[in-house]
């Protein structure tokens, strides 16, 4: 086990080391949407325009030599643009014309453009791993990531998407604005050299060979009760609720949220050659897999506390109660 | 499995330092009750006594700390925390495939783990408040010890009383902390010494006034009399009961000489009134005798004249009748005669009795013990009327000795042993009450002494008024105008025996009668005197007496 955590790291770092290449900074970013591609989940971007994740994606699908397609997301696209289509062939008969979704990584731009029914194929899709057309089930290929970005700033003529919606993304990613640095290396690099062709680092059998290492992290009783401590802190009643979660909370986090956080706190844990994930992990994977979970109330809309805010609360609560068995 | 053993040691370490804190913290809080107990004189308090609670309390509390449960699986946890370990202890009891990869990875990060580090021996909060505690009972003491704070009068009483209370001391530990002391001490002289100590205590900590010290003597001293006084009774029963057996032995003596049927009374008898009585006798014998022999002869003469026929028929009445009357008086003189002889006999068994009581109480051996008895019985009687012992314990010693001496000699005679036995038995009681300074009724006489109180002190017949207490005279005597003198006094006593007074003068001349009648000014002494009680000048336990005395005027 230990050779395969470092057979991990080692290509996780070399496909970060590609991507770095030709992403500048964005490092926690490239992180969360590598950790997502290992753990088999999809990724929510939230930052805005510009900030390179579209860049992100096409030079992660080219480091590992996986298909990659973009889905610019507007309100009168429809979900067969998404998914795909029957259209009459030549031989005169119906065929299906797969849809961009079928790629290995998607992004799905802008996905707040799309109306709900467009968002919810695209969302069925993506739970399901097939498209189901003409009464025929097509299987997506594997490894399949979406990577969806909102862009926070406009909301008008945009369909925030619904709870149930957000619930299917493993992690939220907040792309923040490049630092002074990495922006004079950004416009170094975009205009006085030519860009360097991204480097094929990893397979697809590697991606797949990754997911089953995650699995195989071992997750212990104390660390397994820390996280789902994290998770029931979050719901507004119930014994675990913190006094947080009392006061802020509409909807805490679902069940799927334990399965992201556990899921995620193994991919840091096999990031530091650790065949155990640990309550720092958990704590590590909080907000990335929860803060798109939470529903917040009016009173915390009114106090100014955001997702992330309301989400140190919980840890902090709960840290707290989590205390040394050991009274001295 | 992991082996944790050098963390469980410094955990247990750990857990004993503080628990010690908290035991110091804890036994210095109740030091520091015990002192404010010591100071309202309810408990007593040492220097000693304190420290040894602190260091108990931290013992106590280093042992339950170090053996509190340390359950296997909460020290992996901890240690995980502590030691940075990311959870690989407690990962590494997982049931895995590859279980030990998942181990030899936590072993490799423990052994970088040192047990002080993550278990440190701070200086913490209860540390803190241990010294603190500690501190508190410290002061707490050596404020109620130390006379630093007392006015130089204070001081001086409060040493004079400390000295008093030394020699209390002194005196209880030579007397009754020995063995033979305590294993003879009744319950009653256990309280008694139990009372003197507490005397000694609150003297030593200057918790009494001089005046209640002395009254509290007195009261002790009271005890004291009454305990000599009950085992002088004591004594004296087992006298009695000696007495018993022996007329108990002396009866059986003379009935092995074949004398039973001495009469008890005569053998009591005083020598000289039995000379006496045994000299009447033998002169009413004789008596007796020559009065049967006159009327023998009558009777013969009698007899010889009735037997010539030539006497009247009057004459011959007349003999017979005076025959008749003599022979009556010959049956009641012979019946005389033979009580007479009766008593004689009696008195002469006596006399032998006499000699064999006499020979058995001449033994010296007996003679030595009657000596003893008397002398027992008087100090008895002395003792049961004064309350005071007449033998040091030396005295009762030696004649106790003595007395096991004579049984251990005389112990083939039942009836003597039996005695002996008797008589010790009262020596025991009596050595209760012996000795000056030596007994409890010593005891009582000893701290009446120490306290100022000499011989039998003034107590009044109601027992008010012991010469305790100071007597402050608040003015100055100043003569008035003309001859005058001190024709009134005024002034209260407070419980503590404090006496104030003033002398009012009044012109009155020397030798004249007082210018205005005792009984005018008599119901105005009574409204002041009811007055004072009502403001409560006068002692509560004083008042019954000033009302009687103003009522035994009026009756007057």
């Amino acid at each position: 086990m230990q050779a395969e955590a470092n057979w991990f790291r080692e290509t996780f770092e070399s496909v970060r080391r590609e991507v770095a290449q030709s992403v500048v900074g964005q490092t926690d970013v490239v992180e969360g949407v590598l950790a997502g591609l290992a753990a088999n989940g999809h990724v929510l971007l939230e930052g805005m325009p510009g900030l390179g994740k579209t860049l992100l994606v096409r030079t992660l699908s080219e480091a590992l030599h996986l298909g990659f397609s973009r889905i610019q997301f507007t309100p009168d696209m429809m979900p067969a643009d998404v998914t795909g289509t029957q259209v009459l062939g030549e031989n005169r008969a119906f065929e299906y014309r797969p849809g961009p979704i079928f790629a290995n990584i998607v992004l799905a731009d802008e996905i707040n453009r799309a109306t709900p029914k467009t968002q919810s194929a695209m969302l069925e899709a993506m739970q399901e791993r097939a498209v189901t057309a003409g009464g025929k089930r097509h299987l997506l290929p594997e490894p399949f990531l979406v990577m969806a970005t909102q862009n926070p700033v406009e909301q008008e003529g945009t369909y925030p998407l619904p709870e149930a919606q957000l619930d299917r993304f493993f992690l939220k990613l907040i792309v923040p604005y490049p630092t002074k640095a990495e922006l004079a290396e950004v416009v170094l690099r975009t205009t006085s050299r030519e860009a360097t062709p991204t480097q094929r680092v990893a397979t697809e059998a590697d991606v797949l060979r990754m997911r089953t290492i995650v699995r195989s992290v071992v997750v212990d009783d104390d660390v397994m009760n820390f996280a789902l401590g994290l998770v029931v802190g979050t719901h507004p009643d119930g014994p675990g609720a913190t006094a947080i979660a009392k006061r802020y909370s509409r909807y805490g986090a679902s069940p799927r949220g334990a399965q992201s956080i556990v899921t995620l706190a193994k991919v840091y844990a096999l990031l530091v050659k650790r065949q155990n994930a640990s309550k720092g992990d958990v704590l590590r994977a909080l907000k990335p897999t929860l803060r798109h979970r939470v529903l917040l109330n009016f009173e915390a809309e009114a106090d100014g506390i955001t997702a992330d805010t309301f989400l140190d609360g919980v840890a902090d609560q709960v840290g707290k109660e989590d205390r040394d068995p050991v009274r001295i | 499995m992991l082996d944790l053993s050098r963390f469980a040691r410094r955990v247990r370490a750990v857990r004993a330092w503080i628990g010690a804190a908290m035991g110091v913290s804890i036994a210095g809080i109740l030091a520091t009750a015990w002192e404010i107990l010591d100071w309202i004189g309810r408990a007593d308090a040492s220097a000693i006594g304190i420290a040894i609670a602190l260091g108990v309390g931290a013992i106590i509390g280093a042992i339950i700390g170090a053996l509190l449960p340390l359950p296997e699986k909460a020290l992996r946890a901890s240690v995980d925390r502590r030691g940075s370990l990311e959870n690989r202890l407690t990962a590494s009891s997982a049931d895995v495939p590859f279980a030990d990869e998942i181990r030899a990875d936590a072993a490799a990060h423990l052994a970088e783990v040192r047990p002080r580090q993550i278990y440190p021996m701070r200086f913490g909060r209860w540390q803190g408040t241990a010294i603190a505690s500690a501190f508190l009972a410290s002061t707490v003491f050596l404020l109620g010890s130390t006379p630093l704070l007392l006015s130089p009068e204070a001081k001086a009483a409060r040493e004079e009383m400390a000295k008093k209370a030394k020699v209390i001391e002194r005196v209880t530990k030579e007397q009754f902390e020995t063995p033979e002391a305590q294993k003879e001490m009744t319950e009653g002289e256990r309280r008694l010494l139990e009372e003197a100590r507490r005397l000694q205590r609150d003297l030593e900590k200057g918790r009494m006034s001089p005046e209640k010290a002395m009254q509290k003597a007195h009261e002790l001293q009271k005890k004291a009399e009454d305990l000599v006084k009950q085992a002088a009774r004591d004594s004296q029963k087992s006298l009695d009961q000696a007495e018993t057996a022996t007329e108990k032995m002396e009866r059986a003596e003379l009935e092995k000489n074949g004398l039973g049927q001495v009469d008890p009374q005569l053998l009591q008898m005083p020598q000289g009134q039995r000379d006496e009585l045994k000299a009447k006798n033998a002169e009413q014998q004789k008596q007796l005798q020559k009065q049967l022999e006159a009327i023998d002869k009558r009777l013969a003469e009698i007899a010889k004249r009735l037997a010539n026929k030539g006497i009247s028929d009057a004459e011959r009445k007349a003999l017979e009748q005076e025959r008749k009357s003599l022979e009556e008086q010959k049956k009641a003189l012979e019946a005389e005669m033979k009580a007479a002889q009766q008593l004689g006999d009696a008195l002469k068994l006596s006399d032998q009795a006499r000699a064999v009581l006499d020979k058995m109480r001449n033994h010296e051996l007996m003679k030595e013990i009657r000596a003893l008895a008397e002398k027992m019985a008087k100090a008895n009687q002395q003792a049961n009327q004064t309350g005071r012992p007449p033998f040091t314990k030396e005295q009762l010693a030696e004649m106790k000795a003595e007395l096991e001496k004579l049984l251990a000699k005389l112990k083939d005679d039942k009836a003597m042993e039996e005695y002996l036995k008797q008589m010790i038995e009262a020596m025991k009681n009596g050595q209760k009450c012996q000795g000056s300074c030596l007994t409890p009724g010593g005891l009582g006489m000893c701290l009446a002494s120490l306290l100022g109180i000499k011989g039998n002190p003034g107590v009044g017949d109601d027992g008010f008024f012991l010469d305790t207490g100071h007597v402050n005279k608040l003015d100055k005597p100043a003569a008035g105008q003309g001859k005058t003198f001190e024709t009134q006094i005024s002034g209260a006593r407070r419980e503590t025996g404090e006496e104030t007074f003033v002398e009012i003068k009044a012109p009155t001349t020397i030798g004249n009668r007082s210018a205005v009648p005792y009984r005018s000014v008599l119901p105005s002494y009574e409204k002041k005197a009811e007055q004072a009680l009502g403001r409560q000048e006068i002692p509560k336990e004083h008042e019954k007496r000033v009302r009687a005395y103003f009522e035994s005027l009026t009756k007057g």
